[in-house]
């Protein structure tokens, strides 16, 4: 079953919808970090810029205690897309153990 | 990890375990929520255990804590579980009416508790999902549901036989849609076509 074209079709879709600031939203002008983080793991096998600025820009987004929020933008409260971040993070970075933080209780 | 969904307070269990007996389930047993402060809902909680168990995995976090927390989620997980198989948003029960299972959060579930796969709950919602979401008209759901298919191919012909088809009906869809999806859901529906060819971002080792 040939799935790549329209996986390539998609990607490009994807690609053409990112924001003036490297991220993806689920309406126009309101870049949010759940389309973000499955949009980079859409295209994480694609060699582009584009994932490592929006990488970037999730990784700025972090709330002091850890959490992220729901958009960009938002009210420093964390809420479910930290896990979806920390999922993009290990699929993408070498070391994300800084940003997730590398657990060892307490 | 230490986020707990609103019923894990002493105040809500004390009043889910004595006056309120509109929803059906044991407070003891508690996931994550959408955001803080409310009570724990299947997809949140599935997607924290399939980052917690994927981090574990990777070997960022080894406590007894971790390993602890995350059969407390699975556990909320399968407290939660529709009468017949599957998962609804939340409960399984409300005001002593069976809820029906969604597509979405039952393969969210299912990608959650590939460790307890031999369970009945477990076999069940999987087969509720297999018997469903042929014909399912909704992208969304489609490519979840095809991410869940494909990570537990190998357990039967029946789900192999079951991927292939769902895969077909995935790739018609997104054909048809790719414009007019938002960038979530088209990103998701990669992730299933690529789960296809065994790619799953979303599995976890067993």
């Amino acid at each position: 079953m040939d799935t790549e074209p329209v996986i390539r079709t998609s990607q490009e879709i994807l690609e053409s919808r990112r924001s003036r600031g490297g991220a993806w939203g689920l309406v126009a002008n309101q870049d949010a970090v759940e389309p973000t983080c499955f949009v980079i793991l859409a295209l994480r096998h694609q060699p582009s810029a584009h994932i490592e600025r929006a990488l970037d820009a999730l990784e700025n987004l972090q709330n002091i205690d850890g959490s992220w929020p729901a958009f960009f933008g938002d009210e420093p409260e964390g809420c479910w897309t930290t896990a979806a971040v920390v999922l993009s993070l290990m699929a993408t970075r070498t070391s994300p153990g800084v940003c997730i933080g590398e657990y060892s209780g307490s | 990890m230490n986020a707990r969904g609103r019923e894990a307070n002493w105040l809500w269990s004390w009043k889910l375990r004595t006056v309120d007996n509109h929803v059906l389930f044991d407070p003891g047993k508690f996931g994550w929520s959408w955001i803080p402060g409310t009570t724990s809902w299947v997809v949140p909680t599935a997607f924290t255990l399939i980052a917690l168990q994927q981090a574990s995995e990777r070997g960022f976090c080894r406590s007894v804590q971790l390993s602890e927390r995350i059969e407390l989620g699975m556990s909320m997980l399968l407290d939660r579980m529709c009468p017949g198989g599957g998962w609804n948003s939340g409960n399984g029960v409300a005001f002593g009416v069976p809820l029906a299972p969604h597509l979405d959060a039952t393969s969210l579930a299912l990608l959650a508790l590939k460790r307890h796969g031999r369970h009945p709950s477990f076999q069940i919602s999987l087969q509720w999902l297999v018997n469903h979401l042929a014909g399912c008209p909704s992208v969304y759901s489609m490519a979840w549901g095809t991410l869940a298919i494909a990570a537990f191919r190998e357990i039967s012909p029946e789900v192999r036989e079951s991927l292939y088809e769902r895969a077909k009906e995935l790739i018609h869809l997104t054909e048809q849609a790719p414009e007019v999806v938002d960038s979530a859901t088209l990103a998701v529906c990669v992730l299933a076509l690529k789960a296809i060819a065994g790619d799953n971002v979303f599995e976890v080792r067993a």
